[in-house]
Order: C-alpha cells, then sequence, then structure tokens
C-alpha cells in the first residue's frame, strides 16, 4: 500500500503537522509575550529581586593637630541587625546573637518578641517587628565571629564610629560626636556639615546566594572634609598635665590654660580643668560642668591681671611713663568719700613700672583714674574684652563690660583693679598677645587647614590684625611685664634659659548666696616669653583656691611656657643658671581688693613672704656633672650682692655703694652675673654682669 | 486494526468455544487468515502473516544528505549561540571577581585606617610619658644641655681635610 497516495494517512498527517504547528504557535506566543509584552514588568521584577540598592557611608574627616598627628578619625564598624518576623526560633536566635555579641539573653529574646506598635495610638499590635537592631557599632572580632557562623536571618549595615586615639586630649576644643555620629560638642559640633560629608548609593546585581556580581554607582560618596587645627598635641598634653597637677594640688573648682601665638594669634593648646574621655559617651550622673570649655565659654573676674590694661592705656593714651611716680597714700585711699585700702601691704610713691611689678591696688586706681572712664573702657574694648574672639566653637562667651552708663562713681576704681569686668582665658591670653606682638589685636585661630578628600590641602585665611596699642608702649609694656617676673609677684615664673614676662592676678570670688565677695579667689597668671620677640603667651587661671596667683598659676606657666618654648624649637637668650639658684623671697600679694571700703573680714592674714623652691620634679632628678670646686668662703669674706633685674644705674649705684667692683656688658636689665648672688667675693674679684 | 486483531488472537478472546458451533458458512479451506468468528455475531477478523524479513529499504541520498546538513547547521548555531552568551558568561565571572577584589581592597583601606588610629593611640603623649617613666627616661637637666656651635675650621666634628 503506498502511504502517499493515501488521502487518509495524507489528512491525518496534515492534522498531526498542524496539531503541532498550533502548539509551537502557543509556545511562541507564549515567549512573545513574556518577552516583549510583559519584558519591562518583568525585567522589573528580576531587578528588584537581584538588585540591591545600599547606602555607602561616608567618612567623617579627621582632625590632624599642626604637626600632622591624629586627633580624631572614623572607622566603618558593623552593626548587627535582624527582622523577628523571619527568625526561625526566637530563642536559638536570643542563644546565639548574645552569645556572641555578650548580650543579655532574655533582654534580647524579650525585645525580639516584643510586638509592633500602632503608630498613632501605640496599642500593641498583633505583627511582630520587621526589623530590629540586635548591637551597633561592635567590635571587629565580634564581627568576624558572627560572619563564620553564616546566618541567613543576621544581617550587617556599617556605620561610621569615632575614635579620638589620644583619649582626653584637648576634648573641650575638639569636641565629641553623639551615638549616631553627629557633632555634639567643640569643632565636631560647629564644623559637623563639613566633617560629616554625604553618604553615597550603590546599585549591588548580585545572585540566588546574595553574592554580587557588578555593582553601579548611582551616586558618588563625599567623605567628610579633613582639618589641620592649631593645637600642637605635646603642648597640649603638658598644659593639661600641670594645669590637673596644679588644680589637684591647690583644691581648685576649674582651671584653665590657653597657649597662643602672639603674632598669628594661633591656639597652640587650649585645657580645661576637669576634662572627660571624649571616646567615653557621657555617665548619668557625671558633673555638669564636666564638659564645659573653661577657658571659653566660662567667664570670671579677672583681679589684678587687668591692671595690663589699666597700665598700658595709660601709656599709650597719657603722658605717663614707667617711671612716672604715682602717689599710693601709703596703702590708703579715699575715694568719692570710700576709703580704699591696699590688700596689705602699703606703698608711698611707686613709679608706674612697680604699680605693675608689685600689684599696687592704689597704684592701679591712680592710674584709672588719670586715664578717665572714658578711655579706659576704650582700652578695655579695644583689647578685645566684651566681645567674642570668634572661634570656632560652640557657647563661646563674650565676657562682660559695662557700658559707661552703667558704671558707678567707684566702677573706675574697680575696672583698674580687674574687678566688674569679667572675660575668659582665651581674652585674657589675647589681651596678652596684644602686648607681646607689638600692639596688634589678632583674632585667635583654631583650623590650619582643610582638606577635602581627593583635593590639596587649603589654608584657612587669617584676619589682618589690628592695631590698638603703638609699638612703643607694647615695649614699654614687655619690659615694665618682665619686672614683675624679675622682682615681683610673678618669680615663680621665671624660666630657665629665656627671658619673660607677665602679671599675677588674683580675683576674690562673688558668693551669690552670702551676696559678697569671699575668700576664694580667681587666681590667674598671664604671660609670654621671650620678652624680646615673644614667641609665646600663655595664661593660666584656677577657680575657687585659697592662695593667690603669683603662687598657684605663676608655676604652671613656667611649665606650660619651657616646655612650649623647647617644642618650638625658640632658640634661649639667657646662659643657663648652673646649679640651683638662690632666689630671693617671693611676695606674692597681688590680690585685687573686690569691695573697695574696709578689707573683707574673713581674708586671710598676710601670708609671710616665701622661700621659692624649686618646682616638685616631675621625675626624679638625674645624677649631674660634678660642679666646678670654688674656694669656700671662711665667712669673713664679702658676699656677692643679687644685680637680676635692676637697671644700669641701680647696679652701678649698688656696687659703688658696696664697694664692688662690676665690669658691665650690654644695656637695659641685669640678666646674668658670673659669680652669682650670695657667693663670697674674693679680694680683686670682679662680678661681670650681663644687660641686655 | 491488525494490532487489535493480534490482541485478540493473543488473548484468545476471538476463539470460539470447543463446543460452539462452526457459523453458517464457514469453510476453513478457503478463508484460512480469517480468524474464527465471535460467537453470535457477523464480525468477522482477519489476520495474514506477513512476512517482510527480505524486504531491504533502498538507499536515500537525500536523506543522508539532509540529515548531515541537519547536524551541521545544528553545530553551526550552537556555537554561534554559544559564541554569542560567552562574553555575558564571562562578564559575569569576571564580574565576581571584580566584585570580590573591590571587597578586599575595601577591607584594607579599612584596614590601613584602623591601623593608623593603632599608631597614633600608640605614639600618644600620654603613653609616650607612661613608658618614659617606666624606662627611667628623663628630661635632661639645663645644665646637661650642651648646644654645638659648628666652628668654620671643622675641629668641633674633627673635621681632616682631605688632601
Amino acid at each position: 500500500m503506498d502511504v502517499r497516495s493515501n488521502p487518509k494517512t495524507t489528512t491525518r498527517l496534515f492534522m498531526l503537522a498542524g496539531a503541532a504547528f498550533v502548539w509551537a504557535f502557543l509556545i511562541f506566543w507564549r515567549l512573545v509575550y513574556l518577552q516583549v509584552a510583559c519584558h519591562e514588568t518583568l525585567l522589573r521584577e528580576a531587578r528588584r529581586q537581584q538588585s540591591e540598592i545600599t547606602e555607602a557611608p561616608a567618612l567623617r574627616g579627621a582632625l590632624f593637630d599642626r604637626l600632622g598627628r591624629l586627633l580624631a578619625k572614623s572607622l566603618l564598624a558593623d552593626s548587627v541587625y535582624v527582622s523577628p518576623r523571619q527568625l526561625p526560633d526566637d530563642g536559638v536566635a536570643a542563644d546565639l546573637l548574645s552569645g556572641v555579641l555578650s548580650l543579655d539573653r532574655d533582654q534580647l529574646l524579650a525585645r525580639i518578641q516584643t510586638p509592633m506598635r500602632c503608630p498613632g495610638c501605640h496599642r500593641p499590635r498583633e505583627s511582630r517587628r520587621g526589623f530590629l537592631w540586635v548591637k551597633r557599632k561592635i567590635s571587629p572580632s565580634e564581627s568576624e565571629r558572627l560572619r563564620s557562623l553564616n546566618l541567613k536571618w543576621v544581617r550587617f549595615a556599617q556605620e561610621s564610629e569615632r575614635h579620638y586615639p589620644n583619649g582626653a586630649l584637648a576634648p573641650h576644643a575638639i569636641g565629641t560626636v553623639d551615638f549616631d555620629g553627629k557633632g555634639n560638642l567643640g569643632l565636631e559640633q560647629t564644623l559637623d556639615r563639613e566633617l560629616a560629608g554625604r553618604p553615597g548609593l550603590v546599585e549591588v546585581l548580585q545572585d540566588v546566594q546574595e553574592r554580587a556580581i557588578r555593582s553601579r554607582v548611582i551616586r558618588p560618596v563625599e567623605h567628610g572634609t579633613s582639618l589641620t587645627v592649631t593645637l600642637d598635641a605635646g603642648i597640649q598634653f603638658v598644659a593639661e598635665r600641670e594645669l590637673r597637677a596644679a588644680a589637684e594640688a591647690h583644691h581648685a573648682d576649674t582651671g584653665s590654660v590657653v597657649v597662643l601665638r602672639p603674632g598669628t594669634g594661633e591656639v597652640l593648646a587650649m585645657a580645661s580643668y576637669p576634662s572627660f574621655d571624649p571616646n567615653l559617651l557621657p555617665e548619668p550622673g557625671e558633673p555638669g560642668h564636666l564638659r564645659f570649655n573653661h577657658a571659653f565659654s566660662v567667664p570670671f573676674e579677672l583681679g589684678s591681671v587687668l591692671k595690663i590694661v589699666t597700665v598700658a592705656a595709660a601709656l599709650d593714651a597719657t603722658e605717663l611713663r614707667p617711671d612716672s611716680r604715682i602717689q599710693c597714700g601709703n596703702g590708703r585711699l579715699n575715694l568719692f568719700g570710700r576709703v580704699i585700702h591696699e590688700a596689705h601691704q602699703g606703698y608711698g610713691v611707686l613709679p608706674l613700672t612697680d604699680v605693675l611689678v608689685f600689684s599696687s591696688n592704689i597704684g592701679a586706681i591712680q592710674t584709672g583714674m588719670k586715664l578717665g572712664d572714658r578711655l579706659l573702657l576704650e582700652y578695655v574694648r579695644r583689647m578685645g574684652f566684651g566681645k567674642r574672639a570668634g572661634l570656632p566653637l560652640p557657647a563661646e562667651s563674650p565676657g562682660t563690660v559695662r557700658d559707661l552708663k552703667l558704671w558707678s562713681r567707684t566702677s573706675i576704681a574697680s575696672v583698674a583693679m580687674g574687678h566688674e569686668i569679667s572675660a575668659t582665658t582665651l581674652q585674657l591670653a589675647r589681651a596678652c598677645a596684644v602686648i607681646a606682638n607689638g600692639g596688634f589685636l589678632v583674632r585667635p585661630r583654631l583650623v590650619l587647614r582643610r582638606q577635602k578628600p581627593g583635593s590639596k590641602p587649603v589654608a584657612e585665611p587669617a584676619e589682618p590684625p589690628q592695631r590698638v596699642l603703638k609699638p612703643e608702649t607694647a615695649i614699654m609694656m614687655r619690659q615694665m611685664m618682665e619686672g614683675v617676673v624679675l622682682r615681683g609677684t610673678g618669680k615663680r615664673a621665671r624660666l630657665d634659659g629665656y627671658t619673660s614676662g607677665g602679671k599675677t592676678g588674683t580675683g576674690q570670688v562673688y558668693d551669690p548666696r552670702l551676696g559678697r565677695h569671699t575668700s576664694r579667689y580667681n587666681s590667674s597668671y598671664v604671660g609670654f616669653a621671650p620678652v624680646t620677640n615673644p614667641a609665646v603667651v600663655v595664661a593660666v587661671t584656677l577657680n575657687g583656691v585659697r592662695e593667690f596667683g603669683g603662687v598657684v598659676a605663676a608655676p604652671v606657666f613656667r611649665q606650660v611656657a619651657t616646655e612650649a618654648l623647647l617644642l618650638l624649637d625658640v632658640p634661649k637668650d639667657l646662659p643657663e643658671t648652673p646649679g640651683d639658684v638662690e632666689r630671693e623671697p617671693v611676695m606674692a600679694d597681688d590680690l585685687a581688693i573686690a569691695e573697695l571700703s574696709t578689707p573683707p573680714a574673713d581674708l586671710p592674714a598676710a601670708p609671710e613672704p616665701v622661700k621659692l623652691a624649686a618646682a616638685p620634679p616631675l621625675f626624679p632628678p638625674p645624677v649631674l656633672p660634678a660642679a666646678p670646686v670654688t674656694p669656700r668662703a671662711t665667712g669673713s669674706e664679702p658676699q656677692v650682692p643679687s644685680f637680676a633685674g635692676k637697671s644700669l644705674r641701680s647696679v652701678l649705684e649698688e656696687a659703688l655703694a658696696r664697694g664692688v667692683p662690676v665690669d658691665v656688658l650690654g644695656s637695659g636689665i641685669a640678666r646674668a652675673q658670673m659669680p652669682p648672688g650670695g657667693s663670697p667675693l674674693a679680694p680683686g674679684q670682679r662680678v661681670r654682669v650681663e644687660f641686655r | 486494526m491488525a494490532t487489535q486483531a493480534a490482541l485478540l488472537e493473543r488473548t484468545g478472546f476471538g476463539a470460539l468455544p470447543v463446543e460452539s458451533p462452526a457459523p453458517a458458512g464457514w469453510d476453513e479451506a478457503v478463508e484460512e487468515d480469517r480468524l474464527r468468528p465471535l460467537p453470535f455475531e457477523d464480525v468477522y477478523l482477519h489476520a495474514k502473516k506477513i512476512d517482510n524479513s527480505r524486504v531491504v529499504r533502498r538507499p536515500n541520498a537525500g536523506a543522508r544528505r539532509r540529515c548531515w546538513q541537519t547536524i551541521v547547521v545544528s553545530s553551526i548555531g550552537a556555537i554561534v549561540l554559544m559564541i554569542v552568551s560567552l562574553p555575558n558568561l564571562l562578564g559575569t565571572i569576571t564580574g565576581y571577581e571584580v566584585q570580590e577584589l573591590e571587597r578586599q581592597h575595601v577591607q584594607l583601606l579599612r584596614d590601613k585606617e584602623a591601623l593608623e588610629v593603632e599608631e597614633a593611640a600608640l605614639l600618644s603623649p600620654q603613653r609616650l610619658e607612661e613608658l618614659a617613666r617606666e624606662m627611667q627616661l628623663y628630661d635632661p637637666a639645663p645644665s646637661q644641655i650642651v648646644v654645638a656651635n659648628p666652628k668654620a675650621d671643622g675641629s668641633l666634628a674633627h673635621n681632616v681635610p682631605t688632601k
């Protein structure tokens, strides 16, 4: 039988082929429908399953000190979260997570099982949460252990964590961040936007096992700007160390130290006591003033240290000169019917220099009266008091300088002595910088350079200084302030190998509950070194102490200034004094009486002039090489007088009176002598005195 | 149809019972390929044995050619398909590698930054002071510091001029 000629077979074949064709057509149609008609929808679904858009966290900008040493930096840390709805077993999950992350198991289980709350009424819902933070910012070891478990229901998110590798170094100036990485103190707060940067968005294509195949940047991440600040980590450390030691030794409530470069206003150190570690979160119940920047935010009545403004103003605006005679009334002055006394010792007539050197209150009042209230107030404001210095730190206090219309008849006396005016330690340092740099008011700076990621560092522009004193006034003030160190109330501030000048201050603390000033003091010292070309200005304040500025604050200046000058490689301008120099008894009394009448009854009795002892060494003293042997005195030989700090005329007069032959080198003030004062003078021996 | 008949024959369903009479008109000698009819039915089934052992398929050169053509075309098509999809495949594999390298790069950067922080902590002034104290390293006294001012003739450094 021939199949081909059989019509029935042919028909059947065609029917079969037709059925197959229809079937193929249906498949083809389905393919076209899926690949063409539903292309966008299916592609969207596929992308939704395969791709994930994640946020690329922006690293917060780092902070460096002036020499490039790291002060603050952010690192990425893993944070763990789960979806309680998708946990296979609550108990097992709680056991695993609490074991690895060192959490309380029961608390974690309770958090997992806590249902959602209705956003409006806060009543618990039936459904469980879809998201729960287990622990944020875990350590690298915890992250590694948890990842090694390969648990599908454990998810990780990356967050930025701030580190301060130097611990409690300059925390008030640098600042801190909260747990979410937002600045809440210091530079971290003020420059938060600049430091924070902006996170980016990345789309990651991943396979069924959630391994990344491809990634695409939707929005590039912008890391934060890094800042180089003017602080010097070494100087800052010394300032904090010495401030803490002095505050603890003298039971101060608070204290602060500011170190400035007088020419540029760069803040080399800003220390505040008490302090804290910025790496640690605030503890409940910690004192509120722990995080105050006392150098910047807390003003205090300056006391005698403001006499530098009174005297500088008088030199600048009147005919008074350093050797002008000021009548100090033997310690008593009648001012508008009110009798004013010196703190303790009365003086007769003093040259203006000695008004500053011995911190005579009546001398300062007389000088202020000569100046007049308008000029005095003008110079107080010129030297930066009563207005913010403009550092990029939060909560700066401008201090208090009252308008003339609010002054009483005796306000001029109070202001001349440093009362009725409050200022911060930074403002005090800034005012001293005016004298140190030749008469310019500089704006303090804290930021040296800015550097955006991938860009070169850009120097921060400095504001041009403003002249507020004549150059000759500044020079005269420097010499007079050197006298404070050599002969006056600031002897404990004298540096080895460097000339320096300064002023002590002791202002009484006002107690609002008692309604009067007390016998607790704000003791301060402000100074500069060296005298001829000052490289640093250091202001030290200790609040709530019972000793004078020359006793508690001046030694801190000595330690901090010495260290700062060595770190800045400032060449010495004095020969080293061999061995221990016998220093004259220190008159540390520089109390500015707040009440312009009889001295307060609770004032302590005048302290006996104390013999200046060497500051306690930080480390045991080293073994020194043997000093050259000199013949011992038999007792009948005359002793060499001490000429240190005296003018050329004084030295010659004294030498003539005592019959001591002297060889004079240079001019100015006596800086060094050989043999030293107090040593026996052999017959025919001449004393060589060096003046500068 | 033949299948049905063979099935019936095999199952014996078409066999008449022994005692059933032969239907009228049944002539066994004449209709040897006709199976015995179903009882009481007029349906007659025929089974014819066909011996196809001597049938030999005539060789079809056209079919062989078409077969080879099909094979060649299919192979070429498969190869083309592979070539077309190979870049995508390699791209995916490379994508895995790239992502892994990027992950390692990011991890190395993170490790570097962590080391910088650790280095800064090790060099912090507080730690250095504690170490100095433990190692009994003290600041020199002022009299122990000698500033060596170089002299023009090199005598301080004991320089000997070369000839």
